[in-house]
């Protein structure tokens, strides 16, 4: 859509004038030029860069400090930045990625159960499910989570690959290499 | 609009990459922050440099919102929005010398952004370049901001795969350079009109924290350019005083945010996780509730108790501000010259706190409340440790 310059510079002077208290300089002269088409993918990929194939991670939480069941599914996830640090302090969680006795990531959460609740003090929380997307570089056997220096449990994450690679034999994850556990066998 | 515009400082860079003199500055602002099918959008960039400025120029991105994972289906249902048939104009501003080193010079620009989308929802990008005269020539360098971007259009339309709603965005930054603030409709707001009596609470919410005057937004004012913000209209539950819920669709979305504020209107009292990366709640038809999520992002962003309570984190792994040991909090008070105090529940002494003299955050209601010092150095610790939300509670309940 092309816009006139004149509605722009009556539009530009109806917006207040005042910052600080000092009266602002208006323009002498505005100009509107018309739109000119943007590549999308060009647009998009700042944004689409932040995700990439990775294991989101569900654990049920029971009494704050046990872990009774997982589940986990491949999806997109968001990059974790490289200096992600694990506290090991109490109140956070870790979630260390296994490959074959390899750490290829390790990534912390916190721990939300203690809540304050206005005008009554503090709450314990201690029941929920706890999501963790893990931006993981290659396809892992075991997830290690932790509370502090505490072990909750090991999610077994195996199948999920497997299963995954079962219908994505093209997948760099799921190519041929020294990856046996996650090699597809066509 | 509102005429006192808060001031953001951008850092001005050549397009060498060299740079401008400390004290120039660039604001950026567009109202309304939740922006309407039918809504004229303001634009505004204000400028003070040291040298002359020839010209402002607001450069534009429009286009038709979308799933990211419309435009490559890997990405399905990642809750992230990007854009297509996209569109970019320039609105330049000409001062013609008349203004000199040192003055306030304004460019604006307003237009119903979804009149380029043909009523679809609009995603809106914007940034300012100023060009300045170099003795009698006029440098073409191009002195620019950074980019913001907000959607316009109608945030109420059920979604299949449910997208945050861009409030104020620095979309060309990583997310996890950033601090993603998620806003959630809780279900009291009703249906039909309940849509609207909740963009309009948040938008005095975020208007008034927005603005750099008063020292109740400290995290705000310090940092306003590290926080992303959105809306998003289904999906959080505040069920119970402390029991939140979010529903599994929203995964994607919960994954970015760092900190995740459902709104609510009923009288339930707030509550939020005491974490460096949590959820809270916040009662948005109250007269201040721009002070309740200062106060509640005091809790569950900077791991922060109520000083006016007992409920501090309990461990000094976290920086604290309410300490279990008078010792543990004697470690802090002390290099500030301060002294401790002890904090009475249920007429006992339940633990401690750095004694402060004025009105502070995590215990005195009102705008005009500080960040005492121990708050204020455990802000610009997160801020400085670039916290990573590694996972969050979809569900939470005693």
């Amino acid at each position: 859509m092309k816009v006139s310059s004149l509605v722009m510079c009556l539009a530009a002077l109806a917006v207040p004038s005042r910052l600080w208290g000092i009266e602002a300089i208006k323009p002498v002269e505005v100009n509107t030029t018309p739109p000119v088409p943007v590549d999308s993918l060009d647009d998009n990929n700042s944004v689409i860069s932040n995700f990439t194939l990775g294991l989101v991670l569900e654990v049920n939480i029971v009494n704050g400090r046990a872990a009774d069941k997982y589940r986990s599914r491949i999806a997109m996830v968001p990059k974790v930045p490289l200096d992600t640090t694990v506290t090991g302090d109490s109140k956070s969680f870790s979630f260390e990625a296994l490959r074959s006795g390899e750490r290829p990531l390790t990534v912390s959460g916190s721990d939300e159960t203690v809540n304050a609740l206005e005008g009554s003090g503090p709450q314990l929380l201690e029941n929920g499910v706890l999501v963790v997307p893990l931006p993981v570089p290659q396809p892992v056997e075991v997830i290690r989570i932790r509370l502090g220096s505490v072990h909750l449990m090991d999610a077994i994450t195996k199948l999920t690959f497997l299963t995954f690679c079962e219908k994505h034999v093209f997948r760099a994850w799921c190519g041929p290499g020294p990856d046996l556990p996650f090699r597809h066998n066509r | 609009m509102r005429s006192a515009i808060k001031l953001i400082l951008i850092t001005l860079v050549t397009a060498s990459g060299s740079r401008l003199l400390a004290s120039d500055s660039i604001s950026l602002d567009h109202r309304p922050l939740v922006a309407l099918r039918g809504d004229v959008v303001h634009i505004k960039v204000s400028g003070i440099f040291q040298e002359t400025v020839d010209s402002l120029t607001i450069h534009i991105i429009v286009g038709r919102m979308i799933d990211c994972g419309e435009i490559k289906s890997d990405y399905k249902g990642i809750g992230i929005p990007c854009r297509t048939n996209v569109v970019t104009f320039e609105h330049e501003c000409k001062f013609g010398g008349v203004a000199p080193p040192g003055s306030l010079m304004e460019c604006s620009y307003s237009e119903d952004f979804t009149t380029r989308t043909e009523g679809w929802d609009a995603l809106v990008s914007y940034w300012a370049s100023a060009s300045r005269s170099t003795g009698n020539e006029t440098s073409q360098d191009a002195l620019s901001s950074s980019e913001v971007s907000f959607a316009q259009g109608n945030p109420d339309a059920p979604q299949a795969e449910p997208i945050a709603w861009p409030v104020w965005w620095y979309r060309r930054a990583p997310l996890s350079d950033k601090v993603d603030l998620g806003f959630f409709r809780d279900s009291d707001y009703g249906e039909g009109i309940g849509y609207e009596l909740f963009r309009q609470d948040l938008e005095v919410i975020l208007e008034k924290v927005l603005d750099a005057a008063a020292p109740f937004n400290y995290p705000m004012a310090i940092g306003h350019n590290y926080f992303n913000l959105w809306m998003i209209m289904r999906g959080g539950e505040l069920e119970q005083q402390c029991k939140r819920s979010f529903v599994k669709s929203i995964d994607p979305i919960l994954a970015i945010l760092d900190g995740r504020v459902i709104v609510h209107q009923d009288s339930t009292p707030d509550c939020s996780s005491i974490a460096q990366s949590g959820a809270g709640s916040v009662r948005g038809s109250a007269g201040d509730a721009a002070w309740i999520l200062m106060h509640e992002m005091g809790h569950f962003l900077y791991g922060q108790g109520d000083e006016y309570a007992c409920d501090g984190s309990f461990d000094t792994a976290l920086c604290e501000n309410v300490f279990k040991k008078r010792g543990d909090c004697e470690i802090q008070a002390q290099p500030k010259g301060a002294l401790c105090e002890a904090l009475v529940c249920n007429g006992v002494e339940g633990a401690w706190h750095v004694h402060n003299e004025g009105k502070i955050i995590m215990r005195d209601r009102g705008l005009d409340s500080d960040w005492s010092p121990l708050n204020r150095q455990c802000v610009s610790l997160r801020n400085a440790g670039r916290f990573w939300p590694g996972s969050f509670f979809r569900s939470l309940s005693k």
